[in-house]
């Protein structure tokens, strides 16, 4: 039985979406027609970059909005972490990320940065209702591309197909009863090579690293208590069941100790540290490289 | 039954003695800095009290079980005895991870416990990816192209 491959760029960048079985041309190609949709709807709605996006809507005005099904488990997420790490992770540092420079037009031009609101001082949430306070521009960058690939997923999987692997830029979500996929730790600062070796089966892992995304002196993750980039990690990864909570826990290891977040979520996790140590839970699976 | 728990006796005797080299090694170090920088010969032996907790344990097929060990050593410096926490995570038999913590309250030997721990965290290291033979990577390459364009860009325009 062979595979098909579908590629193609989406949110900035590229994925990769392989499937068991061949399916007949027709077909694939209805099924990437959906998800090509599915994936630009979600951006359409989800993304700080867009001007007609629903988040730039939200950061112009305030009010109540009722959600649709696809943003609830990212608020429902956002908001568990957001109480976890005491407001270190919070889909209010939109505005922080893009005064810092990381604007809709990545001007990487950094202005006077300020505090993100509280949680309750912008936002009342109760699925599907969302009621903002004052415009508050939502970042979604911690979870939403975890959060779109188990879409995707749940998509593949009612139309019939249960063997997938779907690679969207270096964080992955496989699908497979039967056999595990062997998936290499990029190296953050050589992309030829790995720093181990992990097996996963029906499980997703993802990677954050804070040497990439860089400009002046910050990254793609600021700390809203500090109001800079956490620097005393280079990389994190995580292995989840869901990509959205493998995705986000990538972020939040930036910001909290993993024992903060080990009795809410199931997950293993490593960090790799400036210095090349690392620390890592005692079930991370796999191999990894060592200095002899 | 009876089969089972010998097994688990075996491997429970085994999987105390890496540990034990751990220490040993832990020790054997300890003692090279201090005879070395303070010239006196250490002083009486080493007395190894090892206490072994399995605080993980999973399924595998190899003579250890997984899991990770803790242990404390004792060690005697000039200046009396000291203890040291090493604990080791054992996956496949192999060492996939290790911590030491010095337990001294003295400055001279806080700073050879120290120094000793300074070296003794593993480090990892890159291997080529064509090596290794691997269609997945899990990384952040692939970061957005409209961030990477800007990028580019502030570079040009910081060069010119």
């Amino acid at each position: 039985m062979s595979s098909s491959q579908f590629v193609f760029e989406a949110i900035g960048t590229k994925w990769v979406i392989d499937h068991l079985p061949r399916l007949d041309e027709r077909v694939s190609s209805f099924l990437e027609r959906h998800i090509l949709n599915l994936v630009d709807d979600f951006d359409h709605k989800y993304s700080r970059f867009r001007a007609d996006s629903l988040v730039t809507k939200w950061s112009k005005e305030a009010g109540d909005y009722e959600l649709d099904p696809d943003s609830r488990d990212m608020l429902d997420l956002y908001k568990i972490f957001y109480d976890l790490t005491h407001g270190a992770m919070t889909p209010l540092i939109g505005s922080v990320m893009s005064d810092a420079g990381y604007d809709a037009r990545y001007s990487l031009e950094e202005k006077e940065l300020q505090k993100p609101y509280s949680w309750d001082e912008a936002i009342d949430y109760s699925y599907p209702s969302l009621t903002l306070k004052k415009p508050a521009l939502l970042d979604f960058g911690a979870l939403g591309k975890g959060h779109l690939i188990d879409l995707v997923a749940a998509y593949l999987i009612e139309q019939g197909i249960h063997s997938f692997c779907i690679d969207a830029g270096g964080d992955l979500l496989y699908k497979n009863p039967s056999f595990p996929l062997s998936i290499g730790l990029e190296h953050p600062e050589d992309l030829t090579q790995v720093i181990g070796v992990v097996k996963i089966k029906d499980q997703s892992i993802c990677a954050s690293a804070g040497n990439r995304r860089k400009w002046g002196k910050y990254h793609h993750i600021i700390d809203p208590r500090t109001l800079s980039s956490s620097s005393h990690i280079l990389a994190s990864w995580v292995i989840a069941d869901k990509a959205i909570t493998a995705d986000a826990l990538a972020t939040a290891l930036f910001l909290v100790e993993p024992d903060q977040l080990k009795e809410t979520f199931s997950f293993s996790y490593l960090l790799l540290y400036p210095d090349f140590s690392i620390k890592k839970s005692a079930d991370f699976p796999g191999e990894l490289y060592y200095t002899t | 039954m009876d089969e089972q728990n010998n097994s688990q006796n075996n491997s429970m005797m085994k999987f105390v003695l890496p540990a034990a080299v751990v220490v040993i090694i832990a020790v054997a170090v300890i003692f090279f800095y201090t005879s070395q920088k303070s010239s006196t010969a250490p002083t009486g032996a080493v007395s190894d009290q090892v206490t072994t907790v399995p605080t993980e344990t999973s399924a595998t097929s190899g003579v250890y079980k997984d899991g990770t060990y803790s242990v404390v050593g004792n060690y005697v410096s000039p200046g009396g005895p000291r203890e040291v926490n090493v604990s080791v995570t054992l996956q496949g038999d192999v060492i996939t991870d290790s911590t030491f913590e010095g337990l001294a309250t003295d400055a001279t030997s806080k700073r050879f416990q120290e120094e000793f721990a300074g070296g003794f965290k593993t480090m990892v290291v890159g291997k080529k990816i064509d090596e290794v033979q691997l269609t997945k990577v899990a990384g952040s390459s692939l970061t957005p192209k409209g961030f990477n364009d800007a990028l580019e860009k502030v570079k040009t325009e910081a060069k010119a």
